[in-house]
This record gives structure tokens, sequence and C-alpha cells, in this order.
């Protein structure tokens, strides 16, 4: 009795938990249908499109659109121009399509073709370099077996005029590689002068223009200075000096009795001198500047908006537009600007820094390569591509304030807004 | 700086091969120390005339001009943005038509300097109630644009 009892309470219990599974699963599947039903089906009346732009804000876009190729008409960029046609990477370009399509984010750069042609370029040079590379291979390797039978029936004189004329020929080789890069380093440093004298008027207007009037007073004699007295000084004093250094490094080995060391470690300790003081001194100055006086600049236009703005709640942000529109026509335009600046500024320098650089790694090659051999000739090369750092390091120095001058520029029109 | 470095070169070469050639005795001594005082002389005349001339030239600075004519032309544009928003602003609230002047500084950011108004149609009201209109007018016009103006 019991035991068929139990066995009713197991099948009964059974049943419930059969039972219950299936409720279980059918109201797990009315709520999966309800939810389906509920996503699918059309709220009620036409769909919308949902944008991110209200039709006040596109109007104002459209507006701003409008002004910046306005402001863009009116702005003079003639001897610009004309200073672009000289250079060969951006000849026949329209600057002010250019700016546009910045504005308008149509343009990129296309960083493959950019890094090949880098790339190529050193390559170029390195072939360039290896007849220079084989001369002085063949040099060295002639004086060292020289060297090496010097003692068997050479007189000391005559192995003394041989090394010393085959130094010369290793000297006359290497300085005839290195004029002409010197010649593109003190180029570059005139370009950048010349770009500086014509790309700072304009954004200078540009940034009174959007409201940065502290800016202007602040920046005006700074870029001034730059342009002029420190790019003055690195052309007239710092990169001569470099070449001094290069050359007392060749003359120094020539003989014993003429030495020159002390002489091309002053000069080299003046140049290190000149490149940090003003390095440090003029990039702090003006960062610190810039940037107080930016953020001054943004407080004021901050506080003409809420006078504005605060007197008419509802339409007074739109008015307040009024004044923006053409501010920030502006500021789109000078931060547009300061890019192809940028751009411009890269063109310029890259070639020589690549120069430098594929010269560089020949004095290396080359130190290394006649180290073997013997002789001064391994020494001079190691020195002189230690040397030939000092007047790259002004030429990147006088591109970084100018780089740092184009940003500050472009930058503090986000502190202004 | 081409003739500078083949001057420096040159002389050198000069000197150092005299030096191999001159003899090892007293005459040898001087025509060395000859020869390094010319190097000297060939290798320092350059920063002695820059010292000299062109020193003061080095930290002269250029004067930087802005565009006035594009400035001109942003001045333009906005007084041009407030006369239409004023004349938008005194048709919707007061219903009231006239000629509007704003005039607009050259500092900073152009602030508002005056806003002259002369209406035209003061729209339907008595004639006693032009003047209440005029002053409310110009209290709307100085409080919304923080700035002077003048109704007539």
């Amino acid at each position: 009795m019991k035991s068929v009892l139990n066995d009713t309470l197991v099948m009964r219990l059974s049943r419930s938990i059969k039972t219950g599974r299936r409720r279980r699963k059918v109201f797990i599947f009315l709520i999966c249908l309800f939810a389906v039903i509920l996503f699918l089906l059309p709220v009620g009346g036409a769909r919308e499109t949902v944008s991110a732009e209200s039709a006040e804000e596109k109007a104002a876009l459209e507006q701003l659109g409008l002004t910046v190729e306005e402001l863009l008409a009116s702005l003079d960029t003639k001897e610009l121009e004309a200073y672009l046609d000289t250079l060969a990477d951006f000849k026949d370009i329209s600057l002010k399509e250019k700016l546009l399509s910045l504005i308008t984010g149509d343009y990129a750069l296309d960083y493959s073709s950019l890094g090949e042609s880098v790339f190529r370029f050193v390559l170029h040079e390195a072939e360039t370099m290896l007849p220079a590379f084989a001369v002085i291979l063949a040099v060295s390797l002639l004086c060292g077996m020289l060297n090496s039978i010097k003692n068997g029936f050479l007189h000391s004189t005559m192995s003394d005029i041989i090394n010393f004329v085959g130094y010369i020929s290793v000297g006359a080789v290497v300085l005839a590689c290195l004029i002409d890069v010197l010649n593109g380093g003190f180029s570059a440093v005139t370009n950048m002068k010349r770009q500086m004298e014509l790309i700072y008027p304009i954004l200078l207007t540009l940034m009174a223009a959007s409201g940065g009037g502290i800016s202007v007073a602040v920046y005006r004699p700074a870029v001034a200075f730059m342009s002029s007295a420190i790019v003055n000084l690195f052309s007239t004093v710092v990169m001569p000096m470099a070449v001094v250094v290069i050359v007392l490094s060749f003359v120094g080995n020539l003989t014993e009795d003429v030495r020159t060391e002390k002489l091309g470690d002053f000069f080299k300790s003046v140049s290190k001198w000149i490149i940090g003081f003003t390095l440090g001194i003029f990039s702090i100055f003006l960062s610190v500047q810039g940037i107080t006086a930016a953020q001054y600049d943004g407080v004021s236009l901050r506080a003409a908006k809420y006078v504005i703005s605060g007197s008419v709640p509802i339409v007074g942000g739109f008015l307040s537009g009024g004044v923006e529109i053409v501010v920030a026509g502006s500021a789109l335009i000078k931060n547009a600007l300061g890019s192809c600046a940028l751009f411009m500024l890269l063109g310029v320098m890259l070639r020589p820094v690549l120069l430098f650089a594929a010269l560089q790694l020949f004095l290396r090659i080359s130190a290394a390569a006649t180290e073997p051999a013997g002789g001064k000739t391994s020494a001079f090369l190691s020195r002189l591509a230690g040397d030939t750092g000092y007047f790259l390091a002004a030429i990147l120095c006088v591109g970084f304030l100018y780089f740092l001058t184009l940003l500050l520029i472009i930058f503090s029109t986000g502190v202004m807004f | 700086m081409k003739a500078y470095v083949l001057s420096v070169a040159g002389i050198v070469l000069i000197i150092a091969a005299v030096s191999i050639v001159s003899p090892n005795g007293k005459m040898g001594k001087f025509v060395k120390g000859i020869g390094k005082l010319f190097i000297l002389v060939v290798m320092i005349t350059p920063f002695v005339s820059f010292f000299a001339n062109k020193g003061d030239s080095v930290f002269t600075t250029v004067k930087i001009a802005t565009d006035e004519e594009y400035l001109d032309r942003c001045v333009q544009l906005l007084r041009e943005e407030d006369e239409r928003d004023i004349s938008a602003f005194l048709n919707d609230r007061y219903q009231i038509k006239g000629s509007v002047a704003v005039t607009r500084g050259e500092s900073s950011g152009f602030p508002r300097e005056k806003i002259e108004v002369k209406i035209i149609d003061f729209g339907i009201i008595g004639q006693g109630g032009n003047i209440n209109k005029t002053e409310d007018v110009r209290k709307a016009l100085e409080e919304r644009y923080g700035c002077k103006a003048v109704v007539s």
C-alpha cells in the first residue's frame, strides 16, 4: 500500500515537474514572441530618420561654409603663392583650394607614398656616395700597404709624404660630398626664414580676426624676433661655426705641427651654448606667454558671448552665433593655414636632414671599413661624422622653433573656445 | 662660406707641405711658427670682421604687419549680420521697421560700440505711444547687445 502510495506520489511529482518545465518553456516562448513583435512592429505614423544635427545647426554650418569661402577670397595670399611656385613639391598648387579641402576634411596625407619617397631618396644618396666610398677605401688600403713596407726600404719622410697625400685625397673626396650637404642646409634655413616672413603676417591677421587680440600682441614681437634675430643668429654664427669645426677637424690631422683640436672644441662649446640657450629660453618663454594670452582671449570671448546670450535666453544662442561664424571661420582658416605651413616646413627640412643622415651613415661605414688599414683616415672620418652633427643640430633647432610657434598659434584657438 | 673653407684648407695644406720639407734646425722651427700664425690669422679674420661690422645686424627685428583689408572685411561681414539680426528682432518683437547702423570696434573680437536705429514705420499705435516705444526699443537693444543704442 505504502509503495503504491509512494509510486503515486512520485508519479504525481514527476508529472508536476514536467508540467512546470513545460509551463516555463511556454512562458519564455511567449516573452520572446512579444519582444520580437514589439521591435518589429511600427510604433505609429511614418518612420523618421534621426540625424545628428538639428535644422538650425545645419543652417549654421552652411552659413559657416559660405562665410569661410568669402573670407578666403578676401585673404591676400599672392606672395605666399608666388613663393610656393618656386618649390618643386608645391608647384602649381592652388593654396586656397588646399586650405578649403583641409577645412572640409577632404584632404588626406598618403603616408605610404611619403615613406616610399623617403626610402628611395636615402637609397639614391647612398648610391651617389658609393664612388666616394670606393676611393676612400682604395686610398686607405694603399696607404696601409705602404705603411707596412715602410720599415723595409722606404725612407720615413717619403712614407710621411705618402700618408699626407693619401689623407689629402680622402679629405678632398669627403669635403666634396660635404659641400653639397652644407649648401643644402644653408638653403633650408634660408627657405624657412622666407616662409616665416610670408606665413606669420597672415596667421596673425587670422588670429586677430578670430578674437585673439591679446595673443596677437604677444606673438607679434615673438615671431618677429624668431624670423629675423634667431634665424640670423643661426645662419651667421652657429652654422658657420659648425662649418669651422668640420674644417678644423680636417686640417687638425694633416700634420703633427698644426693642431686645432682645442680651437675646434671651443667652437663646439660655443655652438652648444647658443643652441641650448636659444631653444630653452625662447621655447619656454613663448609657450608660457602664448598659452596665458590665449586663455585671456578665451575668457574675454566667452564673457562677450554671455552678455549677448544671457539677455535673451531662447534666441540668444543663435544670435551670439553671428559673432562666432565670422570668428570661427577665421579660426578655421588660421588652423588650415597653420597645417599647410607645417607641411611646407616638412618639405623644406626633410631633404637636408635625410642628406645629413645619409652622409653620417657614409662616414661611419667608411671609418669602420678603413680602420683595419690603419692611419689617420679612420679617426678623421669618425670624428667628422660626429662634428657634422652640430650643423644638423642648428638646422633642427631653427626648424623646431618654427614648428613650435606654428603649433602654439594653431592651438591657441582651442583655448579661446 | 666656400671661399672661407677653401682658404683655410689651402693655407693649412701649404704650411703642412712647408713644414714637411723645412729643415729640422732653428730655421725650421721659425718657419713652422710663422706658418701657424698665418693659419690663425686666416681662421679668425671672418669673425673679427663679423664683430666689427655685422654684430649689430644679427639682432635686428623686422616688423610684421597684419592684413588690414581682411580685418576690415571681417568687420563689414559682422556689421551686416548684426543689422539683419536687429531688423528681424525689431520686426518680430515690436512690429516696427527701420534702418539700422551698427558700429564695431577694431579691437579683439570686434566688439559692438554703437547701434543706431532710425524707425520708419512704428506699426499700429497712437501718436503718444511712439515715445514709449522708442524708449523700450532702446533699452531692449542695450540689454540685448551690451552696447549704447540710439533710436530715433
